[in-house]
């Protein structure tokens, strides 16, 4: 039912600016997720390489971070106190507006090499829930292909030294890595630039 | 299930290629459906261009600046620390002229709210429906006795980056090693509330390796500053000895300089050191003063809801020059306030009455290239307990980087700070 607003939403354009909006009515879905930008990119498309591009999110995967982050199950820097000034459906009409917006992946450098070696590590280990080489957006996890290689490394340091939550299946993979099996990780992920690999 | 999701995302992508970034209905014409001048285009008044635009092209969208390019003076505390140079922190206007808005070269001198025309330096006269006015700051000439717009080419304020930013820098390079630099900070408000302390901390960090027996001294006209904690624990770990406060209670309050002997006055006091920065008193841009846009404190009175001025008609004011309120006047204010005016000017032009605002600051300041803090908050519009419009802090949301954050959360905090920096400079001149 939500995907069916949201579609109905990103095909008329019609639902940000209902004639009569009053200051009592809530804030836009827009207009809050136009805050988040001067960190992760306009419309979520980021240019800094330590934060995630926030487009493309799956709405329910969005949604759980952030609530994730406002019960403090997941670790954070700053998005904990970024958290406590949200309501969950304030989440949700973010999530609507960045579940609307393209995927990109960010353009960087890789190294080709290590990018091979990683591909098969993905094959072997996280396609099954990362599918179509972690290109597709499954509902509970972000596309991790095309992000920004920092925040890649900084992502695998969460789960494994912060206790990022994770199902036991990945926890168990992951700590078999070697750290040059999870940089070949990053590379492949980094490698995916091409656009087109992102329109399911 | 996995399918069902599948094909749900199918229509999605569809969607979201079909209109190409943003979910918006797009009216295209030839005729302008009106016209929205920015004056200034610095941080908030290049982002406010770029939503303007966005949310509706058929709005011709103009931006009146004094500089063909515009350097940030957020980050430029880097560049005393050697860690950027002023060419990384200046941007051009070419990425905001391929996006359909016209930029126009030539100082705003006046805006004209009757006429509701923009008047320029060169005798331009330029019309509008509405205006976004983003000035910035100007400074309170000779507030400290003896500090006025001359004196400022000898002793850098270098709080507009720049050349003033350059002439810091060779004074501190020029000191003998075991010199003192002297910062002087302002009263409240005023532009980037840590930026004085971050600043400290940042030339500590260029005269520990180059001249590593020089001490800076802070003489403050407030008794507290923002991220106090953190930065007073913060310089005690990376330059113990080095970096001394001295508050407005402790006699911090500087009334007067002789520039040159390079030396401070309180009221009590004399203060001699080898190099100077003065900080001044601030009110918003000039611009904003002549046009008749401020009150008694110097700043912009403005409807908090859509950021329209209460002295003027179709006047939305943005950013620092903006009247003081719980927001600080960070370069992420300035992007966010740009967005409500923004989304609220599209509104009142298309017929519709703004919706609700939202207002979101995050602010990083190093202490050294590894070792960042943090303050972000979200705000909202509302009424104060003497029943008055305000800004108001949701919850307990503005809040400061942990104390006992270790090295990595350390260093995780700097790299955001970078890209903190690509991003805010992106959406209006990327």
């Amino acid at each position: 039912m939500r995907k069916k607003l949201l579609t109905a939403t990103a095909l008329t354009g019609l639902l940000m600016f209902a004639p009569g909006a009053s200051a009592d009515a809530p804030v836009s879905g827009a207009l809050l997720a136009f805050q988040c930008a001067g960190c992760h990119g306009f419309n979520g498309h980021s240019v800094g390489p330590a934060t995630p591009s926030l487009a493309g999110f799956p709405e329910e995967y969005f949604v759980e971070t952030m609530m994730a982050y406002k019960e403090g199950t997941r670790h954070a820097t700053i998005m904990d106190r970024v958290s406590w000034g949200y309501t969950r459906e304030q989440f949700e009409a973010m999530a609507e507006f960045f579940a609307a917006q393209p995927y990109l992946p960010a353009r960087q450098d890789f190294d080709a090499e290590l990018a091979e070696r990683g591909a098969a590590i993905h094959d072997q280990h996280c396609n099954s829930c990362h599918s179509e080489g972690g290109t597709f957006p499954e509902p509970d996890t972000a596309p991790i292909a095309g992000q920004w290689a920092p925040y890649l490394r900084d992502s695998f340091e969460d789960f494994l030294v912060h206790d990022r939550p994770q199902p036991r299946g990945m926890q168990r993979r992951l700590s078999a890595l070697s750290a040059d099996e999870i940089e070949a990780l990053v590379q492949y992920y980094a490698s995916q630039q091409d656009p087109a690999a992102y329109a399911h | 299930m996995a399918n069902i999701s599948r094909r749900k995302f199918i229509q999605m992508a569809g969607a979201g290629g079909l209109l190409a970034g943003f979910p918006y209905a797009a009216s295209w014409g030839s005729q302008p459906k009106a016209r929205v001048v920015i004056v200034g285009g610095g941080t908030g008044g290049a982002i406010a261009a770029r939503y303007v635009k966005a949310l509706d092209p058929s709005i011709d969208v103009t931006i009146v600046e004094a500089n063909p390019r515009y350097t940030t003076c957020f980050m430029s505390n880097w560049v005393l620390a050697e860690m950027r140079d002023l060419d990384s922190l200046t941007h051009g206007y070419e990425n905001v002229i391929a996006r359909g808005i016209n930029v126009i070269i030539d100082p705003a001198t006046t805006i004209d709210t009757e006429g509701q025309k923009v008047l320029t330096q060169g005798g331009q006269s330029i019309p509008y429906d509405r205006v976004i006015v983003a000035p910035g700051i100007d400074f309170q000439w000779d507030a400290i006795e003896g500090y006025d717009a001359a004196a400022a080419e000898i002793v850098p304020h270098a709080w507009k980056a720049g050349p003033q930013t350059e002439l810091l820098q060779n004074q501190i390079r020029a000191m003998d090693d075991g010199g003192v630099v002297a910062i002087v900070a302002p009263p409240n408000p005023f532009r980037c509330p840590p930026g004085p302390y971050e600043r400290a901390a940042l030339i500590a960090y260029y005269l520990r390796r180059h001249k590593p027996k020089s001490k800076i001294v802070i003489y403050d006209a407030k008794d507290a500053f923002s991220k106090q904690g953190l930065f007073q624990a913060g310089w005690a770990r990376h330059y113990p000895g080095m970096i001394e406060w001295v508050g407005g209670f402790a006699g911090g309050k500087i009334e007067r300089v002789d520039v040159a002997a390079r030396t401070l006055y309180s009221e009590f006091d004399d203060f001699e050191a080898d190099v100077l920065n003065i900080i001044p008193p601030q009110t918003a841009g000039r611009v904003a003063i002549n046009s008749g846009l401020t009150d008694a404190s110097g700043w912009c009175p403005v409807d908090f809801r859509d950021l329209q001025s209460t002295l003027a008609r179709n006047v939305h004011v943005i950013g620092d020059a903006m009247v003081s309120s719980a927001l600080p006047k960070s370069g992420y204010i300035a992007a966010s306030t740009a967005k409500v005016a923004a989304v609220a000017v599209v509104d009142h032009l298309n017929g519709r009455e703004p919706g609700t605002p939202a207002f979101f600051n995050t602010c990083y300041s190093l202490l050294t290239p590894q070792h960042s803090i943090s303050v972000s908050g979200v705000y909202e519009a509302g009424t104060n307990a003497e029943g008055q419009p305000a800004i108001l802090p949701v919850g307990n949301s503005v809040a400061v980087s942990p104390a006992g954050a270790d090295d990595s959360f350390q260093a995780r905090e700097a790299r955001y700070a970078a890209s903190w920096y690509d991003n805010l400079v992106d959406q209006g001149f990327g």
